[in-house]
């Protein structure tokens, strides 16, 4: 289930989200240790992002008052949680384990009240125990860093301060908690309004709507954009891939509002049901587990497989909706591929307009010259899905390389033919990550390994596009038509939106 | 194809209203950052490892730190959460520079360079001959900060030789400036 719906074709949806926002939460994934490497694994980023636009922070908050007060407990000296929290080394479970141990084991506790645990700390006040595993560490530290960005260093350290007063309290703490939970709110409320606010998913539920019924089909993303793209009091939907990106998420928040054991599960103990209470970030948690799609390119642009090219840059843009939507897809075929052909045209549109290009090129991106065809966007999808496969089987080589007993194996002759086939391919790519110097180094089995999982992942994927982009097409027009079709449409309205006479 | 499906009851609705919500906000953080304040990106672990030296260099923030005093005030104030060692602005009397700074547990005095006649030694004496503090960090009136890396000491005294006209030397002989010492 396509989930994380992050391109930038999506930024004209945004909800008023501020410039600021985004800088304070980008600057925390940005960091890095002295040497360069990401400091916040790529997963604590995107769990600080959800907990922030869900707005569900306040036991985070509280986790992390809990934490700065352990740090502070066994100070080995002054200031003790920044050197906790801000310390060089990557953020990790077991490094916040080791510089809490390392720090009880030098000078012991500073105060009574804490102890360690198998996974974490137990922190006693008078009225009750709180434990912080050290696998939840992490994701604290991004957030007091966060929180830094968003009201100031100043402010949240003076809640600390004041919690760190002796003695130290349960009451004390979820005080300071509160504090910070109460400037956070202000602090989104500005940078973060609702889309609520803006009526987004009403004008697309009621575009939806038929009766008591719903229907979400081709026709109806492109009726939609046709309507709303001319339409200045409706919200932004000028750009036809933001619609289509609008009606997929659309149709991923209906799919999980509506199962009601999963939403059940995400309302907090004690919620008020009469007021629909649901942890949101719950939600998305669980359904992103159970839908069990995630971009497989997610993978490859992150630690560890980024330090190997299996695909270059423009492949991975090229790639980025079909496996950003995955297998939702094939709910709305015509509608990606409208959103691949067209809104590349838009694309191109909208920065010629914005830098006042002369009256000839925006005629021509109008009237949808040169545009890829359907079926030259298929042939270069199928084109790319071999190039996939070419890194598939150079990734395998490597893999099975560095499996030696697998190496020694004699192997029947398909198993030979196979690997004769991967050692090719290999010799194939020159690539970073593709050097001969790879094969047999330690860990490269497991790298290449994950590398030729997500690799084919993706030929899935395409595979089952491909498939029933031509039983689309088989069931009604066929491509060249549609495409003839749809581009007199696009022309059309493309001259409506930038004021261009046809 | 997608199927037609039945229109879900208001209290899904709700949901899924707040659930598409939290998706186009998270779609939203890929948008490029433009028309934040100076130094708004500025972490407080970037304004740590600087004044701790774990990253020597880092013009970027150096440029923020010229042009936001904020994030000037947030670093001397993280700074001085995390020394070991304070020194003080000097009281309001004294004027012009100072031959010797010193705080409890610690000294620093400037001593001119008999082999170099335009260099000067900071001599920094510490209480405790065991330790090896790592950072000097110098703030003056406008929270601009001046650090230096600090040698390992012998017999508790670290020598640091500056050029006469450094910044930092002038800086520590301020009597209007605050010292921290890493501990």
């Amino acid at each position: 289930m396509p989930l994380e719906i992050r391109r930038a074709a999506s930024l004209v949806l945004e909800a008023g989200q501020s410039g600021e926002l985004r800088a304070a939460l980008r600057a925390v994934a940005d960091s890095t240790t002295p040497d360069g490497a990401a400091h916040y694994p790529a997963k604590v980023c995107r769990r600080l992002n959800r907990l922030i636009v869900c707005r569900s922070y306040a036991v985070p908050v509280l986790q992390l008052c809990h934490l700065v007060n352990v740090a502070d407990s066994c100070a080995p000296r002054r200031g003790s949680y920044e050197h906790l929290l801000l310390g060089p080394e990557r953020a990790t479970g077991p490094g916040f384990r080791g510089w809490i141990e390392n720090a009880v084991t030098a000078s012991g506790w500073r105060r009574p009240g804490c102890e360690l645990t198998a996974e974490g700390v137990a922190a006693r006040y008078d009225d009750g125990v709180f434990n912080i595993g050290f696998a939840g560490m992490p994701i604290l530290a991004a957030l007091f860093e966060f929180l830094c960005g968003a009201v100031g260093y100043a402010a949240v350290d003076n809640e600390f301060q004041a919690m760190l007063k002796p003695p130290v309290t349960g009451r004390g703490v979820r005080d300071a908690a509160n504090g910070i939970e109460r400037r956070l709110y202000a602090y989104l409320r500005e940078h973060l309004p609702s889309v609520q606010t803006q009526g987004k998913f009403r004008e697309l539920l009621d575009h939806a709507r038929s009766g008591a019924t719903l229907v979400v089909e081709d026709a109806t993303v492109l009726a939609f954009w046709r309507e709303k793209s001319v339409d200045g009091e409706a919200g932004n939907f000028r750009l036809f891939r933001s619609v289509f990106d609008a009606y997929m998420a659309f149709l991923s928040a209906l799919d999980i509002a509506t199962d009601r054991e999963a939403v059940e599960r995400a309302r907090p103990v004690g919620s008020d049901r009469e007021a629909g209470e649901v942890d949101v970030a719950r939600l998305l948690d669980d359904a992103e587990t159970a839908a069990a799609w995630t971009s497989p390119l997610s993978a490859l642009r992150e630690p560890p497989l980024d330090n190997v090219r299996f695909l270059n840059k423009v492949d991975l843009t090229a790639l980025d909706r079909l496996m950003e939507h995955g297998p939702r897809a094939r709910r709305l075929p015509w509608s990606l591929m409208r959103a691949e052909v067209f809104g590349d045209v838009q694309a191109r549109l909208s920065q010629a307009a914005r830098r006042r290009a002369a009256g000839d090129t925006l005629n021509d991106l109008v009237a949808c010259a040169g545009a890829e065809t359907y079926r030259e966007w298929r042939q270069r999808l199928a084109a790319l899905d071999a190039r996939v496969n070419d890194a598939l089987r150079a990734a395998l080589h490597v893999a099975l390389r560095a499996d030696e007993d697998a190496e020694r194996a004699p192997g029947d002759e398909r198993s030979r033919t196979a690997r004769d086939i991967a050692k090719r391919a290999f010799a194939g790519l020159s690539r970073k990550g593709f050097e001969d110097a790879v094969v047999g180094r330690p860990g490269s089995g497991v790298l290449y390994e994950a590398g030729a999982g997500a690799l084919a992942t993706i030929s899935d994927q395409i595979h089952t596009f491909l498939r029933v982009s031509e039983q689309a097409a088989a069931d009604g027009a066929d491509l060249d038509d549609r495409f003839a079709c749809d581009r007199g449409v696009f022309s059309e309205q493309f001259a409506r939106i930038y004021g261009v006479a046809r | 194809m997608s199927e037609p499906f039945e229109l879900p009851d208001d209290d899904a609705l709700a949901v899924a209203e707040r659930v598409f919500d939290a998706l186009v906000a998270e779609a939203s953080l890929g948008a490029p950052v433009d028309g934040a304040a100076p130094g708004g990106s500025v972490t407080p672990r970037r304004l740590y490892l600087y004044v701790t030296g774990a990253r020597a260099e880092d013009p970027g923030l150096e440029a923020a730190l010229r042009e936001s005093p904020a994030l000037r005030a947030s670093l001397r104030r993280l700074t001085a959460k995390i020394a070991g060692y304070r020194i003080p602005e000097l009281a309001a009397a004294a004027a012009g520079t100072v031959a010797r700074r010193a705080a409890p547990g610690c000294r620093i005095r400037f001593e001119k360079s008999r082999a170099e006649p335009a260099q000067t030694y900071i001599v920094i004496s510490l209480d405790e001959p065991g330790r090896h503090p790592r950072w000097l960090a110098v703030f003056v009136d406008d929270d601009t900060c001046r650090r230096i890396a600090l040698p390992e000491p012998h017999a508790g005294t670290i020598q640091i030789l500056v050029e006469d006209e450094s910044d930092v030397l002038a800086a520590l002989r301020d009597p209007g400036s605050e010292i921290f010492i890493d501990g």
